[in-house]
């Protein structure tokens, strides 16, 4: 280790720095803690005094766990479902990004350069750009108002995004590991599946965790096509909540909000792992 | 065990000659080292041997057996890869038994036969790390196990050694020898090092663009390289080389350029009829100059003037200048001479090279 002398107003200064940039972070970070805080008072209080203080502790706002609120779906159906559609998308996801990344990174034809562009571009529109477009198709194939349905368009607007992800972290892994595979005695196929699917581990924890949250979170495609109650998610369960044409129940909505969030949250503390390792590239050794 | 034979292969990337019509053969249990600079086409040469590329044109046989279209797990190859190529999610154990599962064994059948490898190649105690906690030397060692450990009948080698440190290398080349003596496998090795090539191999092929320049035991390409490629890239300090014209003054013939004249030997003169023209690039090893400090009588000597002087340890290395042209001569001698001082070269007149200027092949092909 060096030493450094340094002079007092170097140290000074070094000390002022810090002390401006955690001030920044804080008053950047705060609201967004506030907001939680608030979220988590709110569901547990019967009022809040001016709005912000918690008067009284309850349960009261978390009934829906345990009867079924009026004129609304019984809440575990309305979670089964939103549960459905998010695994769906993450196992339609996967599969698919899996061959199609190994494809785009180790096999050369014709168009993969354009495939790849072309690709990323798709990803790029606004899904909700094609919404008129696709309530033809599903009355076309007979799919609207199912679940299916809008775990098919879901999937198919997500793939590609993962087809990227996947490219890349295939691409990281050098050919001669492959090769050595081949030569140790397998097919090209045993090898993807023994030496390589392995080593990609990570991506396909990314590709999977990603496509999950947005198959949890996703309410536009079930808003449009998802008419009947039974086939509610719970994002069109919150958004019935605040546009109730009675009153809105705020204690109801904050409660309901917080149990939305809590697989994410779960979700992210066994990913964690997985998500720091990856950086623009792919994974890192 | 099994011989190789290569016949025209030839190995195109669309439009790029990575390998152009190339033969030669590995004989049973022969260690062959393919040797030339990166991009010459030896890797490619290898890989196609392992069934990785499949050839443009041309035949691959192992023995009597056409191996075109014999997928690489079919060949029963054992390879050695430049950066080891180890499995980096497996233990070491499960590394060197990958080769072994593929057929189907169970652990029980195979287990006698790893330890039995790794205590050979002294990795016994590292069977549980994962290839990512063990060292350089350590990992190559895996890579050797897991290419030997289901008896291959060809072992292919690229660049094994090239990842280690100067001191490991001289040991694995050492070490990598005698496991081909003791297991007498036929073996293809790569590498661009031709300290590796000469010490190592029974025989040597010397690559230059896609092309075999000349095959031969160490001793032959050494010593009579087949054209200047061959010349220049083995040796180090690199060959001389002079451009010069064949002359005879009273009878004697002489290898002349503007400030040199060298004496041509008897037993070099018949090959000269194969010469077109008189022009001639004269190459002559730096081992093959002796260096003196005075003008000695009776003996035919190039006068120079001392450049630099590089030492070695052992030896020393003058670089002497005479006329335009830098001259590099290697002796064990100390000689007690400055920079810029007067000094005289003698060529041993046996030992020179000769080529033709314009097809750069040497009289004696």
């Amino acid at each position: 280790m060096n030493e450094y002398k340094l002079t007092f107003w170097q140290m000074k200064k070094e000390k002022i720095t810090k002390a401006i940039i955690i001030t920044i972070l804080i008053v950047i970070t705060l609201p967004i803690i506030l907001t939680y805080t608030w979220l988590v008072l709110a569901s547990f209080s019967t009022d809040m005094k001016y709005g912000i203080i918690p008067v009284k502790l309850t349960l009261h706002n978390w009934r829906f766990l345990w009867k079924s609120i009026e004129g609304y779906p019984p809440i575990w159906q309305v979670f089964f479902n939103t549960l459905i559609l998010a695994l769906s998308v993450m196992g339609l996801e996967v599969f698919a990004t899996i061959l199609g990344g190994y494809a785009l990174s180790r096999f050369k034809f014709r168009m993969r350069e354009t495939l790849l562009k072309i690709v990323l571009v798709i990803h790029a529109f606004p899904s909700i750009s094609l919404l008129v477009a696709i309530y033809y198709i599903l009355k076309i194939t007979g799919l609207i108002d199912t679940l299916t349905g809008v775990i098919l368009l879901k999937a198919s607007l997500e793939i590609p995004w993962g087809i990227w992800i996947m490219k890349g972290f295939y691409d990281q892994i050098p050919w001669e590991v492959e090769f050595a595979g081949l030569v140790d005695g397998y097919s090209r196929v045993q090898v993807w599946r023994k030496v390589i699917l392995p080593l990609v581990k990570p991506g396909i924890a990314v590709a999977g965790i990603f496509s999950f949250l947005s198959g949890w979170s996703e309410f536009v495609f079930i808003n449009t096509f998802i008419l009947s109650q039974n086939t509610w998610t719970l994002s069109t369960y919150v958004k019935a909540i605040i546009g109730d044409f009675r009153f809105v129940d705020y204690g109801l909505l904050t409660s309901i909000s917080l149990f939305y969030i809590i697989p994410t949250i779960i979700f992210f503390i066994f990913a964690n792992k997985y998500l720091l390792r990856v950086n623009i590239t792919g994974t890192k050794g | 065990m099994v011989s190789i034979r290569v016949e025209n292969l030839k190995k195109y990337f669309r439009k790029v000659k990575a390998v152009d019509d190339i033969s030669f053969e590995v004989k049973n249990g022969e260690f062959m080292a393919l040797l030339g600079p990166s991009g010459c086409g030896k890797t490619t040469t290898l890989l196609t041997l392992a069934g990785i590329y499949k050839p443009t044109s041309g035949k691959i046989f192992f023995g009597d057996y056409l191996v075109n279209d014999v997928q690489p797990r079919d060949r029963n190859i054992g390879m050695v890869f430049q950066s080891y190529a180890l499995y980096p999610h497996m233990s070491v154990y499960d590394n060197i038994s990958f080769p072994l599962k593929a057929k189907g064994s169970k652990k029980r059948e195979f287990h006698d036969r790893v330890v039995n490898i790794v205590e050979k190649l002294g990795i016994g105690h590292l069977l549980d790390r994962k290839p990512s906690e063990i060292s350089g030397g350590q990992q190559q060692r895996v890579a050797l196990a897991r290419a030997l450990i289901k008896e291959p009948q060809i072992f292919l080698l690229d660049e094994p050694l090239s990842n280690l440190d100067a001191r490991l290398r001289v040991m694995m080349r050492a070490e990598i020898k005698k496991l081909q003596n003791d297991l007498r496998i036929t073996t293809v090795y790569v590498t661009h090092d031709q300290v590796e090539a000469l010490t190592m191999a029974d025989r040597i092929a010397v690559f230059s663009n896609g092309k075999i320049m000349q095959i031969g035991d160490p001793e032959e390409i050494y010593n009579r390289p087949q054209n200047i490629f061959v010349a220049q890239f083995i040796g180090n300090p690199p060959m001389n080389f002079v451009e010069a014209e064949i002359k005879e003054v009273e009878g004697i013939t002489f290898a002349v350029s503007k400030n040199l004249k060298i004496r041509i030997d008897d037993t070099l003169k018949p090959y000269l009829k194969n010469l077109n023209s008189p022009n001639v690039i004269v190459g002559i090893r730096p081992e093959d100059i002796k260096i003196y400090k005075n003008k000695e009588l009776n003996r035919d000597l190039t006068e120079g003037i001392l450049y630099v002087i590089e030492p070695l340890g052992r030896d020393e290395i003058y670089n002497v200048k005479v006329g335009e042209s830098l001259l590099k001569v290697i002796t064990e001698e100390k000689l007690k001479i400055g920079v810029g001082e007067r000094v005289y070269c003698e060529f041993d007149a046996k030992k020179v090279h000769i080529f033709d200027r314009e097809s750069e092949i040497s009289i004696r092909r």
